[in-house]
């Protein structure tokens, strides 16, 4: 008796069938989520992030001690 | 928020207060202060650019490789127009250098040296400013970077020595494999995790959910291809034969494309293009979407195992209906970038950085087009083994991955250098090049190739084939093949001018660079004050249901989800388990399921001899150019003999498929011509077959062969499973080897061909040839030596 004795005869043949399913119904539960109203204001403040660099406190040469907004 | 700028620390509720316009959920630290690593991204877009030289320039010199035999002796009015090309031909007859050494030292370095190190500059660049936070380890940083150029330089030294495992794609040895696990999980993979693990901005932006995900994930796919059982140092078996190797292989290569081309290039979209417009992506919520659909259907959408596994027909048909939603993300994904341009389309005129965007995120959407409607089982038909696949890749890799990876570094050349760009003009310059160079590359391959495919199932009204030979389907690619290496050429020159502008730009940077400091506050372990908290609404239930209900609650809310999101181990788990579930669920069934492959009792295993022939064909890298499967196409039936089964490849390790036909399939060669023949047309293809591209292999008619090798090899197979129960003997398998050879020798001798060949790898390889396809048509041996029992076989 090996591994692929035991194996096939556990017909695990269905289980590709049984994923493709299971895979969309997530997929589908991810989308409706995403699309929530309530998560509005916080995906657009993310969708920002990019453009942020973090405060800028000095641009880091030895004279220029410049401070203000990194932010573009 | 002036006011904690010379503090590098304050008290946490200050902080919250000054960071409010973070809008980040949850309570943050202290404010802190950090510097980026700017150095380490300077180093991977040089080698960028250092090795998109080389790629493309090794590109150009396979690209002349197929054309040089035939176009130096092509002869218009007794001229000859091509023959100024003949100092080339040395590159057809240098063993370093045949196309089969050459082609994946080509593909190697475009995918992991040129791509690679751009995603690494991409990814260094933007995850520590998406993270507000250095990189976690600055040695690890450099031990990355150091450790993926050494596993370069190794293959460029490797590929040419004929030091190869056999599998596209995943062609170095093992040493190598194991060199490549280590810098990318241990050390690229720990750094990037830890990274955001210390990050001070809590949301992760998408950008970064498809870094990890190609980590992971690209991690998984390399481990599981190149399981493998050494012989020596330079030489190992797959632990998988036949069918389940070329499944494998094929789960790995489609997935490659996914994970190393597709979703660390679209994190690099995600990111810079906002950049480079000045304005953030049209809809984040749609990125999103656009990730997690990547994740879930990429892996599935792969045709191949719909080939191989008694899927029923409705599976068979969602299978397609994937392959034809991903259509929709990648497309949605596209114009999602394109858009990101609105009310910016005017900067197009002048910027060149924003063209080649938008011209990478277009080739992204025609590619994403073309891959699934080739993955159509009637397309595919015609499509594969043509170079109909050669242009689909050129559009995706010089297109998509080329531009977007320029549009980077021409964004980043300023910023990093801290002087303005050397000139813009030459980068205008370089944009339309590549742009027409990559036109002149994939239009004349795309007719190359259906072409090709149209003649190989042409039959004439008598039902036989109209262009039995082969070569005469190959003549008819010469035109193509010569406006390509144009269009390669006009490519290369773009690459040569932005390379020359990165070194004028770099000669004007500052004595010392800038080292900008930052400040944020730390974030503090997420609790958000927003979760709701869920009292059971079962009081009178026993213990047990209440706290069901509060577990029910918790999942139906989805607030999980936001955690999950919020933390990369998590996240990096969940994908992890979407990618391996889908993998998994799909390979598990060939590998395990005695019935996917039946057994042929007639087929047996190599003897010695025709394994070290094999191990020939597999180090010159002859399924470039050759395939071994003849598919259960009228056309191919007639032009090769019959189809290939299943059970035929049992023994093969790895598996010699091949994915494109230069030359004819081998998968029946056995019998077809004579020893001398094949000793004729190794010395020189063109005394057998006047108009042949295939490379000149005298080199094995002087090379010796290694019995000891031939020994090795056949015990590693022997411990792999294959039944050889006398030939692990001691010596027996050179003895059994020497026999043969002497006979192959014997035999070229009494044909008039030169003596002294049985100590000669050209005799390993006639016998391999000669054994090829032979064993179905034989009577099963008496007793069956494999231990295993026959299933079946194919009716
Ligand atoms: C550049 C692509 C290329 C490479 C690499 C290549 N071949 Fe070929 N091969 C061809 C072409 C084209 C033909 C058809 C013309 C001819 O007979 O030479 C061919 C024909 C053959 C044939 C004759 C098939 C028949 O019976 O008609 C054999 C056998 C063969 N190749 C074996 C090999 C082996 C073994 C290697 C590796 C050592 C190899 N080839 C490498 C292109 C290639």
């Amino acid at each position: 008796m090996r591994l692929t004795d035991v194996m096939s005869n556990l017909g695990l043949g269905i289980y590709p069938i049984l994923a493709l399913p299971l895979f969309i119904g997530v997929f589908v539960g991810v989308v409706m989520r995403v699309s929530k109203r309530s998560r509005r204001s916080e995906l657009h403040r993310a969708g920002g992030l990019p453009l942020e660099e973090g405060e800028l406190v000095s641009r880091g040469t030895a004279c220029e001690q410049a401070s203000g907004s990194g932010r573009a | 928020m002036a006011a904690n700028e010379e503090h590098a620390v304050s008290v946490g509720a200050e902080a919250k207060a000054a960071n409010a316009g973070h809008g980040a959920d949850g309570p943050v630290g202290p404010m802190e202060t950090f510097k980026y690593d700017d150095a380490i991204v300077r180093k991977f877009m040089g080698v960028t650019v250092l090795w998109a030289l080389v790629a493309f320039l090794v590109g150009l010199i396979v690209a002349l490789e197929l054309i040089v035999p035939v176009a130096t002796t092509y002869e218009v009015a007794g001229f000859r127009p091509f023959a100024f090309l003949a100092p080339l031909s040395f590159l057809v007859d240098t063993k370093w250098l045949t196309f089969g050494r050459l082609r994946p030292l080509h593909t190697n370095a475009a995918i992991f040296a040129f791509a690679g190190n751009a995603i690494f500059a991409a990814i260094y660049y933007s995850t520590q400013r998406l993270c507000k936070a250095r990189m976690w380890s600055d040695k690890l940083s450099n031990l990355h970077f150091w450790g993926w150029q050494l596993i370069i330089v190794l293959a460029a030294l490797s590929l040419p020595l004929g030091l190869t495992q056999g599998k596209e794609y995943a062609e170095l040895i093992w040493p190598i494999d194991l060199l490549i696990a280590l810098v990318w999980a241990g050390v690229f993979g720990t750094n990037y995790f830890m990274t955001l693990r210390v990050r001070r901005e809590r949301h992760m932006y998408v950008a970064l959910w498809f870094y990890a995900a190609t980590i992971i994930t690209v991690a998984m796919l390399h481990v599981f291809n190149s399981l493998a059982l050494p012989a020596s140092l330079t030489r190992s078996y797959p632990v998988y034969a036949g069918v389940q190797d070329a499944m494998i292989q094929w789960w790995y290569g489609h997935n490659a494309v996914a994970f190393f081309l597709t979703t660390p290039f679209l994190g690099l979209m995600y990111y810079f293009m906002p950049k480079a417009a000045g304005r953030p992506v049209y809809s984040y919520r749609l990125s999103i979407i656009h990730f997690w659909s990547l994740i879930f259907i990429y892996i599935w959408a792969g045709p191949h195992h719909l080939h191989y596994t008694a899927l029923p027909a409705w599976a068979s048909t969602l299978g397609m209906l994937f392959s034809v939603m991903l259509w929709m993300p990648s497309w949605g994904g596209g114009i999602n970038g394109l858009l990101t341009l609105r009310g910016a389309w005017h900067k197009l005129t002048d910027d060149p950085i924003l063209k080649f965007f938008v011209v990478g995120v277009t080739f992204y959407m025609m590619s994403t087009f073309e891959g699934p409607m080739l993955s159509i089982k009637s397309v595919n038909a015609l499509s594969h083994y043509t170079d109909w696949t050669i242009a689909h890749v050129h559009a995706g890799a010089l297109g998509w991955n080329g531009f977007l990876a320029f549009g980077m570094i021409y964004w980043l050349l300023p910023r990093l250098y801290q002087t303005p760009l050397f000139s813009k003009k030459l980068a205008e310059w370089h944009f339309w090049l590549a742009t027409l160079g990559i036109l002149l590359y994939i239009i004349p391959i795309y007719f190359g190739g259906i072409t090709q495919g149209l003649m190989w199932r042409a039959f004439d009204q008598t039902g036989t084939l109209q262009y039995p030979d082969f070569v005469e389907t190959v003549m008819r690619l010469m035109p193509f093949y010569g406006i390509r290496v144009i269009g390669g050429t006009l490519y290369f020159l773009g690459t040569i001018l932005l390379a020359y502008n990165l070194v004028r730009t770099w000669m004007k940077r500052p004595k010392v660079y800038d080292e900008p400091v930052y400040s944020a506050p730390r974030l503090l372990p997420f609790a958000d004050p927003a979760a709701p908290a869920f009292k059971t609404r079962l009081p009178d239930n026993i213990g047990l249901g209440k706290k069901g209900d509060v577990l029910v609650q918790h999942i139906t809310s989805v607030w999980w989800h936001r955690a999950w999101e919020a933390r990369p181990a998590k996240l990096a788990i969940l994908s992890f388990l979407a990618v391996a579930t889908a993998s998994a669920l799909e390979l598990i069934p060939t590998f395990l399921i005695r019935s996917n492959v039946p057994t042929i009792a007639s087929v047996q295993p190599y003897t010695p001899l025709e394994l070290g022939g094999r191990d020939v064909y597999i180090s010159e890298g002859c399924y470039n150019c050759h395939s071994q499967m003849i598919r259960p196409i009228w056309a191919e039936t007639k032009r090769y003999g019959d189809y290939s089964k299943p059970g035929e490849f049992v023994y093969d390790r790895p598996f010699q498929w091949g994915s494109r036909r230069l030359g004819p399939d081998l998968a029946r060669e056995g019998g077809l011509r004579s020893n001398i023949w094949h000793v004729l047309h190794f010395e020189n293809p063109r005394q057998t077959s006047p108009q042949s591209i295939m490379p000149a292999y005298p080199h094995l008619l002087k090379d010796e062969i290694v019995w000891e090798e031939i020994d090795r090899s056949v015990l590693t197979h022997a411990m792999l499973g294959v039944p050889y129960p006398k030939e692990v003997r001691d010596g027996l398998s050179t003895q059994l080897a020497q026999t043969q050879a002497k006979a192959i020798a014997d035999d070229i001798v009494a044909a008039g061909g030169p003596a002294g060949l049985e100590n000669k790898q050209v005799v390993a390889l006639i016998a391999y040839l000669q054994r090829l396809g032979t064993d179905i048509n034989k009577p099963a041996p008496a007793a069956p030596a494999a231990a295993t029992p026959v299933a079946s076989t194919a009716p």
